[in-house]
């Protein structure tokens, strides 16, 4: 399989090039030149042009751009630039598109504050931060396209990155509730690369990427039953008691 | 009342400052992309993040926001998304800081369009937007705005208008089953501005004869709509 990765120098987007190293020819792309053994482009995922000259005979796209903070860039990134690369892969004849974003797309403050199993299912309430609300918008762009096209978009949300064992002063100290490390969540992105499409209920599916964490505030159980997902790293240091070891 | 009127210079932003500048209990304030020819409070303006947008809010009690990208048809796929995202982001969240008592966002019925015709389609129905631009941003501007008025900001009633027409401009054309007259759009948006209505309200609105499309009974219940043009006189 192809795949072109957008925003692969970003913070995720590496580690998703680690784990599809040697199942697939990658393309990976970002807004400024990638030191990589991979065919590369520089692509600004705002400029329609640009994202479709790098979608060309690729297979898949895996979306891993973002851009958090500026009130003009956010938009072009998050919002415009998922909509230029979803378009481009319907426009190229693609069948499967892979978006990534935080967790709080789907379940804002108004669940998170209040409520524990919170699963994908809940209807999309990211609230009005704009890292929050502008990649939410582009969800609901992948929502309506896979409804209105033939392509198979499916979401992968993440929160906290953390590294498999804690320094010792952070030991027991507790995690996020929505945590993964870097390994861990590129190979969620290569079970969907190659999970069979016809077992996914419908065109748009969202998944919570997280390790198996006790706290009963979100779960992974839909990401195991569909995806296969089967996080390696419990991050257990992280919340049991120092002293349990 | 202290009233921010965006895209004043539509057809419809027209139509709306001719109805509601004769009533002296209103101050108006306008905004548009372009500039505008007028003896009122205009402010030319992009939306943009920033100090611009904060003072166009500032003392108004109720906006009007009709977010289109005020290029007519040479709108790009980016400008209709930048301009019913972005920027009615950014008007949003000085509203929301500057304590706007109620918003009226401006939407499409277009986002019904692919339900079957013969479907009783009204407010509680789920919008299915396709992915053309000039109906999917809509409906991202309204993702948007529920995201405010979920938090409190401020009170939300989104207005889904038919196709905007002047009556006498349509004369002889083939019937639209969405059209609406711009001076009965005119008329419900003000109705809108102290209507009796719920933190969030949802109301469609377009012309009533046998042929039309979408029900206004909702909107005639809240806003006492009763749309003057059915255009079954002027269309084919």
């Amino acid at each position: 399989m192809k795949v072109l990765i957008l925003g692969g120098d970003g913070m995720l987007g590496p580690w998703v090039v680690e784990a599809l190293e040697g199942h697939c020819d990658l393309r990976v792309t970002d807004v400024s030149a990638i030191d990589t053994p991979h065919e590369s482009m520089v692509v600004d995922v705002a400029d329609f042009d640009q994202v479709m000259a790098a979608a060309e005979g690729m297979d898949a796209i895996v979306n891993c751009s973002v851009l958090r903070s500026d009130g003009k860039i956010a938009f072009d990134v998050n919002t415009l630039g998922t909509y230029n690369a979803v378009r481009a892969a319907v426009e190229h004849g693609m069948s499967r598109f892979i978006n990534t974003g935080p967790h709080f797309t789907v379940a804002g403050s108004v669940y998170y504050d209040f409520d524990y199993g919170i699963s994908e299912e809940v209807p999309a309430h990211p609230g009005t931060g704009l890292y929050a609300l502008t990649k939410a918008t582009g969800q609901e762009v992948c929502r309506l396209f896979s409804e209105n096209h033939p392509i198979h978009i499916l979401c992968l949300l993440f929160l906290n990155f953390k590294p498999p064992a804690p320094e010792p002063e952070a030991e027991g100290l507790d995690l996020n509730s929505f945590s993964v490390t870097f390994r861990d969540a590129g190979e969620a992105v290569r079970l969907a690369l190659e999970v069979d499409l016809a077992t996914l209920p419908s065109r748009n599916e969202v998944f919570f990427i997280t390790t198996d964490l006790p706290h009963g505030k979100f779960s992974n159980t839909k990401a195991q039953r569909l995806l296969g997902f089967e996080p390696r790293d419990k991050l257990e240091k992280y919340w049991r008691r120092k002293r349990a070891f | 009342m202290d009233i921010l009127i965006t895209g004043a210079a539509s057809a419809l932003g027209s139509a709306l400052v001719k109805r509601l500048s004769a009533c002296p209990a209103h101050r108006l304030r306008l905004t548009d992309r372009i500039a505008l020819d007028s003896r009122l409070d205009f402010r030319q303006s992009g939306l943009d993040h920033g100090e611009n947008t904060r003072d166009l809010v500032k003392g108004v009690d109720t906006v009007v926001h009709n977010p289109l990208p005020g290029k007519g048809a040479a709108a790009s796929p980016a400008d209709w998304i930048d301009a019913c995202t972005r920027c009615t982001y950014n008007l949003f969240t000085a509203a929301a800081e500057a304590g706007v008592r109620r918003v009226i966002y401006l939407s499409s019925l277009d986002l019904f369009l692919p339900y079957d015709e013969d479907m009783v389609v009204n407010e509680r129905w789920r919008p299915r937007p396709t992915t053309e631009p000039a109906v999917m941003a809509p409906y991202l501007g309204e993702f948007i705005a529920e995201e405010f008025c979920l938090e409190g900001g401020f009170d939300l009633v989104c207005l889904r208008l038919g196709h905007l027409v002047e009556h006498r401009e349509v004369e002889g054309q083939p019937y639209d089953p969405l059209w609406l007259d711009v001076g009965d759009a005119a008329g419900a948006i003000a109705a809108a501005l102290d209507a009796d209505l719920p933190h969030f309200a949802v109301l469609h609105l377009q012309s009533v004869s046998a042929r039309s499309r979408f029900s206004v009974e909702q909107a005639r219940q809240a806003l006492g709509f009763e749309p003057a043009v059915d255009f079954s006189e002027v269309a084919k």
